[in-house]
């Protein structure tokens, strides 16, 4: 028996497990709305009825990683009728989503339905269960700290999501490790934004996805049309002429924007030492 | 204590037949049976013991008060037939209740005074009164029968009248003038001429299915199937109604007399049965350990409480389609609900505030107005985070004008260089509100943004013309 062989096996065995034997069901995918992520991203979009995780790539990246959730699940409701079921565990250092600001973001609040629970266990449960129900939208868990979050758990949640063909989001910790039957993950950074407007612009990477392609792009979220759109190549570049103030102001960002944060975090890191 | 020494309250029959009388002193009583077992009075004990033998009792009918210092009434309207008759079941209860080691007199009548009367001085243990006139069973009982005090009592047997027929058929005024309106209130009661009612320990249900296991059931799976069993005549009982419920409860009686309950809740009146089962299953499995059945349970009822008419809705006639997937979710409510508390699932609604905290309210679904407030759609408010803080957070912020923006703050232990600002946007606290409490100073919210690229929204409390010393919060973060 050769490799082939066996692969052809395994994927025999998951589709008849993933669609309770039916057979391996046509699965739709919800497009991000920007034709350059599209293309890459093999269903031609997010696919539905998986899952996805999303995570900042540092701490303070935790509100860029929120927002581009936000983003998919805006995009999300547009494609599905219904409610859809946020999870997120009840701690003081956690943020709330705020009704007005998801108004303008583009997401309808009184659509989100809030589940608030005190422990991971029972995160996990209602994402779950939320995923066997075909009513709602789709299901987003706010997993900021995790334990129990493993490989089985994120297997049950892509079975459960496949055979309902409900998506879910799962929104986790930079510090997220380990491997995860996820069908995509995405990094976020947040990026600063262009100098003629304050709209949110992130580095988003396609860490791992069902076609093994990796990819990053420069993204905006445009709330209007609720879609992702890619950011403006030349809105760094400096222009020649120099006849205002604001050219000055985003030359001098230029530096620390180029420059990765890991460097000036360690920089400060090491200061303190010395300091020490 | 009183005077004298301790007293003897309470006895039981082998303490009687050694001579020891209630309220005789502890010494004569020691003096009289020297091996006497003696355990101090304890009046709290007995009225929990009591109530909670009261609920037992529930198992007979659902409307049963506790009665006390030792009394329980049970009121057996419409509930007698389901265990063959009125005799039957006190035969079925007497014997119950001396298997649990209690001394036990029961009367059966038609009245609340004339079981009293009977359980209290009757000619045997059980006494029944199968007759709608009570009068005839009762004129050979003493007075004190009635309930009435004992110097009532006294006065009644100096002149002579020693037990109720004596009473019964004499002129009323001059009773009632000479020993008190109680005397004719208790005789009319205990005759059925006048009116007494009996406020049930716990509230009645509406609707109640019940079992009865000869062989106490001792398995899980057991108790699911009679679930099934019980859930599917209550869901037709009350679909024969079109009824449906908010709460139920499954309560189980063990063969030793514990009583084991859960009850669940639904948003939406429902009176299905596959949402009961799969409810009050969810629960009972999640009590596992807890639901020890001991050496069986020997009864299972399930009840049916706040019904009400279900109306049809108007929505499903939008999407007839989606009815069977909507009640998937309703049932996905239900069970996070039962689970997790119906107040930790919301839905954000709006509220007429412009203080940022307050413009939102998360309420829970299971109090969900049926047409919620639309967020306003026109007006949406770009310079809102998409998310706050629990509460704002002080940080310490150096700004180069008194009313612009920070050129740098710390936040969380972190120094944030601010190369973008946008503001203030000036957010004065509610003048309605000043009427009580203190003065809230007025808020002057900047949205800024770091040379990393993180947006804050950040607020300063307080003006400087007004000399409030200002300082600085986190309150938002934009993505």
């Amino acid at each position: 028996m050769n490799i082939k062989q066996l692969k052809r096996q395994i994927s025999a065995l998951d589709d008849g497990r993933g669609d309770g034997g039916e057979g391996p069901a046509e699965r739709s995918s919800i497009a991000t709305g920007c034709p350059d992520m599209d293309q890459k991203l093999a269903s031609g979009g997010l696919l539905a009825g998986a899952l996805h995780e999303v995570a900042g790539s540092g701490y303070q990246d935790r509100s860029a990683a929120l927002g581009f959730t936000l983003g998919l699940t805006a995009r999300l409701l547009q494609e599905r009728p219904g409610p859809l079921i946020w999870c997120q565990l009840r701690d003081v250092d956690r943020l709330h989503l705020h009704g007005p600001g998801l108004m303008a973001f583009g997401i309808d609040p009184g659509r989100l339905t809030k589940v608030t629970l005190k422990r991971e266990i029972d995160l996990l449960w209602a994402l779950e269960e939320a995923l066997d129900c075909p009513f709602v939208a789709g299901v987003v868990g706010v997993l900021w700290a995790e334990k129990l979050y493993n490989f089985t758990a994120s297997r049950r949640l892509s079975l459960r999501a496949k055979k309902s063909g409900v998506t879910a989001l799962l929104l986790r910790s930079h510090r997220a490790t380990g491997a995860s039957a996820t069908a995509s993950r995405w990094r976020i950074a947040a990026q600063p934004s262009p100098p003629n407007g304050h709209q949110a612009q992130w580095r988003v990477d396609l860490c791992k996805s069902s076609n093994g392609a990796e990819h990053n792009w420069d993204v905006v979220w445009n709330h209007e049309a609720i879609r992702f759109d890619l950011a403006a190549r030349l809105a760094h570049r400096a222009p020649a002429a120099s006849d205002n103030k604001a050219p000055a102001a985003s030359e001098d960002r230029k530096p620390a924007a180029s420059e990765d944060k890991k460097p000036a975090a360690s920089d400060t890191y090491k200061q303190r030492r010395v300091a020490r | 204590m009183v005077a004298g020494g301790a007293r003897v309250m309470a006895v039981n029959r082998a303490a009687a037949r050694a001579g020891v009388v209630v309220d005789q002193t502890l010494a004569d009583a020691r003096a009289l049976c020297p091996v006497l077992k003696i355990g101090d009075d304890d009046p709290v004990g007995d009225r929990r013991d009591l109530e909670k033998l009261a609920r037992w009792c529930i198992r007979y009918s659902p409307w049963v008060a506790a009665d006390p210092p030792d009394g329980i009434i049970i009121d057996l309207t419409g509930a007698s037939h389901l265990l063959g008759g009125e005799s039957d079941l006190a035969d079925d209860l007497f014997q119950r209740l001396s298997d649990f080691g209690l001394r036990v007199r029961l009367g059966v009548a038609k009245t609340i005074g004339a079981a009293w009367a009977l359980s209290h001085f009757g000619p045997a243990p059980v006494s029944i009164i199968e007759d709608a006139d009570t009068a005839p069973a009762l004129t050979k009982l003493p007075i004190a029968a009635l309930r009435v005090w004992s110097d009532t009592t006294d006065r009644l047997a100096q002149v002579g009248l020693t037990n109720i027929g004596a009473l019964i058929g004499k002129p009323r005024a001059p009773l009632a003038a000479r020993y008190g309106q109680e005397l004719i209130l208790r005789l009319d009661q205990a005759l059925g001429h006048g009116p007494e009612s009996l406020t049930a320990i716990t509230p009645p249900p509406d609707y109640r299915t019940s079992r009865n296991f000869p062989e106490p059931l001792l398995l899980q799976e057991q108790i699911e199937n009679c679930l099934i069993d019980l859930a599917t005549p209550l869901a037709d009982l009350l679909a024969e109604k079109s009824l449906g419920a908010r709460r139920f409860s499954l309560v189980l009686y063990r063969v030793d007399g514990i009583i084991k309950s859960l009850t669940v809740r639904t948003g939406a009146l429902t009176g299905k049965a596959h949402v009961m089962i799969r409810l009050i299953g969810e629960k009972l499995a999640a009590m596992g350990e807890e639901a020890d059945p001991g050496c069986g349970f020997e009864l299972i009822v399930l009840n049916a409480y706040e019904t009400e008419v279900i109306q049809a809705r108007q929505a499903d006639l939008d999407h007839p389609a989606d009815r069977g997937e909507r009640a998937t979710f309703d049932l996905l409510i239900d069970r996070y609900g039962n689970r997790l508390g119906f107040e930790n699932i919301g839905r954000l609604v709006p509220y007429e505030s412009h203080i940022p905290e307050r413009s939102e309210r998360l309420v829970a679904l299971a109090e969900m107005p049926q047409k919620p407030l639309d967020w306003p759609v026109g007006n949406s408010h770009t310079g809102r985070p998409i998310a706050l803080l629990p509460r704002p957070e002080l940080i310490e912020a150096i700004a180069e004008v008194p009313h612009g923006a920070p050129v740098r703050f710390n936040w969380r232990r972190l120094t944030h260089r601010v190369v973008r600002a946008e503001g203030p946007e000036r957010i004065s606290p509610e003048w309605w509100g000043r009427l009580s409490a203190q003065v809230e100073p007025t808020r002057d919210y900047f949205r800024i943004e770091d040379s990393f690229g993180y947006r804050f929204w950040i607020f300063r409390h307080g003006l400087y013309e007004r000399l409030e010393k200002p300082s600085w919060y986190m309150h938002g973060l934009f993505p």
